[in-house]
């Protein structure tokens, strides 16, 4: 279940946010402040880039929250509008760029994401690489493995967002997930005791 | 033979697949293997809570929508103001233009001296809107504008403003474009949104080329 369904605020919490009540704003921010970051940060591929988007991503959900018309769970109208900013900047020719540029910083920031200060366990160095290998796809692929895999989108709602056919989502998905299986086992300087680097369990 | 990629994944996500791959699957370790790994990649990915969102977002938020508030209250008058500098930097240009001696003009601007956007038409009213070519316009001029040097740190107050109204209703139209299928916008509508999105981008990237001359020289 995608974390933007776990995250949902009152009805009339929504209510106020929609008469410009900044207090509800702040408690809209306090529910979903993690849930988009997630989503940002997966997408974006780097801490700097997810940091503007989150902060673009909540002013476009609070100023246009009265367009919410309700039908729907609120969580998915917000996963909606985060994911529509991410694809936007990875369209984008001129953003584009610089999200290369933020992504080749990305390995020290990879420890950090994991587990810091164990990085001798066998585990943790797999989830390091599965994290280096996941960081190091292209961002048009890493976004359709992540809406498919964890957000749970099917290649149809996939194929609507990015304005390209089903065959597109299913062709980027078979061929991220060939980059992450090469990607991980071609990985170096396995410790003697890790007999299956690549498997978390 | 192997099972491909887009069986295991449809094995993974429980999508039908052809009774032989799946006993094939059944039997091999190899197939086996992959399609372990890739369930155990989802159920991590899907696990892992991610950092947690940076200190003071909420702050900087606050701080946007306040910012843009302000703007919005503002706007009519900066857009006034714009309009001034521009109908200024209009007489000025028809002047020189008119003070040139016809003997000295060049015969034909060359493409290094045209400007960037010379090549490109902007789309007119009258003809049909044509959405895929205004995109592949705006991609164009944004690809364009992305090549031109920064905006220097000193500015010319009346560039400055000029050039921020360009770049917030550019943001502004970008908004509208955003929640176009939430607030049920026709296609008609949309295309004028992209048209006004190409317009407002064509005079952008030519005031950022001619600052760049300017500064260049």
């Amino acid at each position: 279940m995608s974390s933007f369904m776990r995250a949902e605020v009152d009805a009339d919490v929504v209510a106020r946010a929609k008469c410009g009540d900044r207090a509800a704003h702040q408690a809209i921010y306090l529910a979903f402040a993690r849930p988009v970051y997630r989503l940002v940060r997966r997408l974006m591929g780097s801490s700097a880039l997810a940091e503007e988007l989150l902060q673009d991503v909540f002013v476009e959900i609070l100023t246009n929250c009265a367009s919410y018309r309700g039908d729907g769970p609120f969580g998915a109208w917000v996963r909606r509008i985060a994911v529509r900013k991410c694809l936007m900047q990875i369209r984008s020719p001129w953003r584009r760029v610089r999200m290369i540029g933020e992504s080749r910083s990305q390995d020290e920031e990879l420890e950090t994401l994991v587990h810091p200060g164990s990085h001798h366990d066998c585990a943790v160095l797999a989830t390091i690489d599965i994290e280096r290998a996941f960081a190091r796809l292209e961002p048009l692929s890493r976004a359709v493995v992540w809406l498919h895999d964890v957000e749970g989108y099917t290649h149809g709602e996939i194929a609507e967002a990015f304005g390209r056919s089903i065959s597109f989502s299913k062709s980027q998905l078979a061929r991220a997930h060939a980059r992450l299986r090469e990607a991980l086992s071609a990985r170096e300087e396995v410790p003697p005791s890790c007999t299956h680097p690549s498997t978390i369990s | 033979m192997h099972a491909s990629l887009h069986d295991l994944l449809n094995l993974r996500d429980g999508s039908p697949v052809d009774a032989a791959v799946r006993r094939h699957v059944d039997g091999c370790a190899t197939c086996a293997a992959s399609l372990r790994q890739m369930r155990q990649l989802q159920a991590y990915l899907a696990s892992t809570a991610g950092p947690e969102p940076p200190a003071g977002g909420w702050g900087r938020v606050a701080a946007a929508l306040d910012a843009r508030a302000w703007r919005s209250a503002e706007r009519p008058r900066r857009e006034w103001l714009a309009a001034g500098v521009a109908a200024a930097a209009l007489i000025v240009l028809l002047v020189s233009r008119l003070a040139e001696t016809p003997g000295h003009r060049p015969a034909a601007r060359t493409a290094a001296t045209a400007g960037p956007s010379a090549q490109l038409e902007p789309p007119s009213a009258a003809e049909p809107v044509d959405l895929s070519r205004l995109i592949a316009h705006s991609q164009s001029l944004e690809f364009t504008l992305e090549r031109l040097p920064g905006r220097p740190r000193a500015e010319r107050a009346g560039t400055a403003l000029m050039l921020d109204t360009l770049e917030a209703r550019i943001a502004r139209v970008d908004a509208t474009l955003l929640f176009a299928a939430d607030a049920g916008l026709s296609e008609a509508e949309v295309g004028r949104l992209w048209q006004e999105r190409v317009r407002l981008l064509d005079s952008l990237v030519n005031m950022r080329y001619a600052q760049a001359q300017h500064l260049a020289f």
